[in-house]
């Protein structure tokens, strides 16, 4: 065996960690080999001193310091704790009930929208697909029937919806006129009497009390239209 | 009857502990606390720290008595868990630098003391220790100063058993390198005055 094998096994074979040849073959190099027994005197000096190294005791009263600890710890065990019961809200229910709630909302919600009475009252206040209660979509349709009965230049189309919103609550709050409005086409026919006033059909259009209509804040608002049904 | 090894000791007693016999725990601390206190002294470089730890891994051991398997070794649970801790502490340390007062303060003269230069074998091999790599040091603590088999070494730490036993070798020849001069010192005296190298 060689010298820096014989060293790489020097501190294994001074702490009797070699088994067979590898034990025999060391014996046999140390034997003949001046420097390497220098060098297991050297281990064998370090494993003394290992040993001899001075041993760390922990202080006095450590005993009754941790027993201290311990008789809080276990003070911390036995008292008593608020009862929570584990299984009674199953992680299951705990964690579907957000969405329980969320669905319920839902529902109601749509209930609300879209149920029989919101349409039939959707339905009195609609003319074909058109919303009389947004004065923006109300526009003078072109309907044979009612063709010269309209004035070509329809410029107070906003006021006017506007004012049959108004008076359609007016009717509302009243009931004592029974507004007949156009409904067989496909949109709503309102007159109005502008410069040249329109003809007016008994039992169809219903004079009610004027209602005066602004046309702008930042207009000169002296010359206000007066727009009748 | 056979002779009740360590092992079954270490186990009648848990098993009373975890009964809820304090004497039987008590017994478990006197079996195990200045071998860790030998432990984490080293480790730690601080016998005020190495306590701390100490009693730490004490009350860890009684909270999680219910917990210990006893499948396996209670020596390696127990010194898991103090050096776990102990890795912890110099984690921390790691973050937050400390200062002793006696440094900011600058006294001299005990400074000096402090600064000695160690001539006895086992003070030059103390210090060398301080100065390893902590996982040599580790592994040699737990080998060649607690004389812990190495299996038992490699589940503390955590490592293959071929590593701790390279680990173990490799502080045994940073140390002898680093006590070489003076053991030659000492073998060339002993030459010369044919004096036993234990009354130098």
């Amino acid at each position: 065996m060689r010298c820096q094998k014989v060293r790489s096994y020097l501190s294994a074979y001074c702490n009797d960690e070699l088994t067979g040849s590898a034990s025999s073959g060391v014996s046999d190099h140390l034997a003949t080999c001046e420097g390497c027994r220098t060098e297991e005197q050297h281990f064998r000096e370090l494993l003394k001193g290992g040993k001899e190294l001075n041993a760390y005791r922990v202080s006095d009263g450590f005993n009754n310091r941790l027993l201290d600890r311990i008789a809080h710890e276990r003070f911390a065990e036995t008292r008593t704790r608020p009862y929570f019961p584990k299984s009674a809200p199953s992680l299951l229910i705990r964690r579907l009930a957000p969405i329980l709630v969320t669905a319920g909302l839902v529902v109601a919600v749509v209930i609300t929208n879209f149920s029989p009475n919101k349409n039939s009252q959707t339905d009195d206040f609609a003319v074909g697909d058109v919303q009389l209660d947004d004065y923006r979509t109300v526009q003078p349709v072109d309907n044979p029937n009612m063709s010269g009965m309209l004035h070509k230049d329809w410029t107070l189309g906003d006021q006017l919806a506007r004012q049959d919103r108004i008076n359609r609550i007016s009717r509302q709050l009243t009931f004592d006129f029974p507004f007949n409005y156009y409904n067989q086409g496909n949109g709503v026919n309102v007159s109005a009497r502008t410069s040249s006033p329109a003809p007016y059909v008994d039992g169809f259009y219903r004079i009610q009390p004027v209602i005066r209509v602004y046309e702008s804040a930042n207009r000169n608002t002296s010359k206000e239209p007066e727009v009748t049904y | 009857m056979s002779k009740e090894t360590e092992k079954d000791i270490d186990y009648r007693l848990m098993r009373s502990v975890q009964n809820g016999d304090m004497v039987a725990f008590n017994e478990i601390v006197e079996r195990y606390k200045n071998r860790l206190m030998n432990v984490l002294t080293r480790m730690l470089s601080s016998a005020e720290e190495a306590e701390d730890v100490v009693q730490e891994t004490f009350v860890r051991v009684y909270q999680h008595r219910q917990s210990f398997n006893f499948k396996h070794c209670f020596s390696t649970w127990i010194y898991t868990i103090g050096l776990n801790l102990g890795r912890n502490e110099l984690r921390r340390r790691k973050k937050f630098k400390f200062y002793e007062i006696s440094d900011m303060q600058g006294n001299e003269a005990e400074l000096s003391v402090d600064m000695k230069v160690p001539t006895r074998v086992p003070e030059i091999l103390n210090n060398a220790v301080q100065q390893l790599p902590e996982k040599y040091r580790t592994a040699f603590i737990l080998r060649d100063v607690e004389e812990l088999p190495y299996e038992e070494v490699a589940k503390i730490l955590s490592v293959p058993l071929g590593t701790v036993k390279s680990r173990v070798n490799r502080a045994r020849m940073m140390l002898r390198d680093k006590l070489q001069p003076r053991l030659e010192e000492q073998n060339a005296l002993s030459k010369g005055t044919l004096l036993p190298v234990s009354l130098l």
